[in-house]
């Protein structure tokens, strides 16, 4: 098949492929889906921060429902996805979603299967400093206050998590373990790397 | 020696229902393999049942699926043979 074929012949047993996935493997996939993301902001203008600013942005992780309808399966019932959403906002432009991942005990009290962990774990968050964090759940008070380097956390599980993050700085970041743009690259390509971590990693350690 | 070296935009039309289906995904796997999407992941997921071989085309493939309305296993056959 190498004499006719240089690359990828056929894309085959999917099926096998995903059924072998484990909850570490599911772990490799989403630091694959960080890369993709920090790649993806590079190439793309869908997050258009202020080269050089200070100010790079806003981060929000919030719990949100999503359909899942079960497609050309007639077994699969539909059913609503219950699942943490990343999304970046900046001062001059909307807010754009970058990752989600589905919440550990939906309100059904149905498990969400592999990957699935309790919410009360699954929300801690880090950031480089300064960072300033209300928590409200449903639009309702907010209780804005200072939050210590790295040291974000949220509050009841299905209140949202509203993030902001002023003057990060690419050395706060690195101490936190946040891959940064290297020299010469606009400054901006941190954030997909902030909003990627918080909403990938916050409950990477089982 | 190429003058201009930047991507030029990729625009997908089809009008055909009987030829092809999912032209849309030429542009979009067009952007996923610029930035490497399947060399992404098989740098990072390491496999260890031979199901889990090439996991950088497969997940690809997968992604591709998705995008044309997949949301089981068996759906991912749009993208091999047409919907």
């Amino acid at each position: 098949m190498t004499a006719l074929f240089g690359g990828v012949y056929a894309a085959s047993t999917l099926g096998s492929f995903l059924r072998f996935f484990t909850w570490g493997h599911a772990l490799q996939l989403e630091a694959a889906a960080r890369d993709l993301l920090i790649a993806l902001a590079a190439a793309t203008p869908l997050l258009p921060g202020p080269a050089g600013a200070e100010e790079v942005g806003a981060v929000e992780v919030a719990a949100v429902a999503v359909g899942a309808a079960g497609g050309a399966r007639v077994d699969v019932a539909h059913r609503v996805l219950d699942v943490f959403e990343g999304r970046a906002a900046f001062p001059g432009g909307g807010g754009e979603g970058v990752a989600q991942r589905v919440r550990g005990q939906p309100p059904g009290g149905a498990q969400a299967g592999r990957g699935g962990h309790p919410a009360e774990a699954d929300e801690d968050v880090g950031f480089g400093e300064p960072a300033r964090v209300a928590v409200g759940a449903g639009g309702g008070e907010q209780r804005p206050g200072e939050l210590s380097h790295g040291d974000a956390r949220a509050g009841s599980a299905g209140g949202d998590v509203v993030v902001e993050v002023g003057a990060g700085r690419a050395s706060d970041l690195a101490g936190i373990g946040v891959p940064t743009a290297s020299a010469g690259a606009s400054r901006w390509l941190t954030l997909p790397a902030v909003v990627a971590t918080t909403a990938l990693r916050r409950s990477s350690s089982p | 020696v190429q003058l201009l070296h930047a991507r030029r935009a990729v625009d997908a039309v089809f009008d055909e229902a009987n030829l092809v289906s999912c032209a849309g995904l030429v542009p979009m796997m067009g952007l996923a393999e610029q930035v490497d999407l399947a060399g992404l992941v098989a740098a990072q997921v390491r496999p260890d049942l031979s199901t889990g071989s090439n996991p950088g085309g497969k997940a690809a493939a997968i992604v591709a699926g998705m995008a044309t309305g997949a949301e089981s296993i068996d759906d991912l056959n749009v993208p091999r043979h047409g919907g």
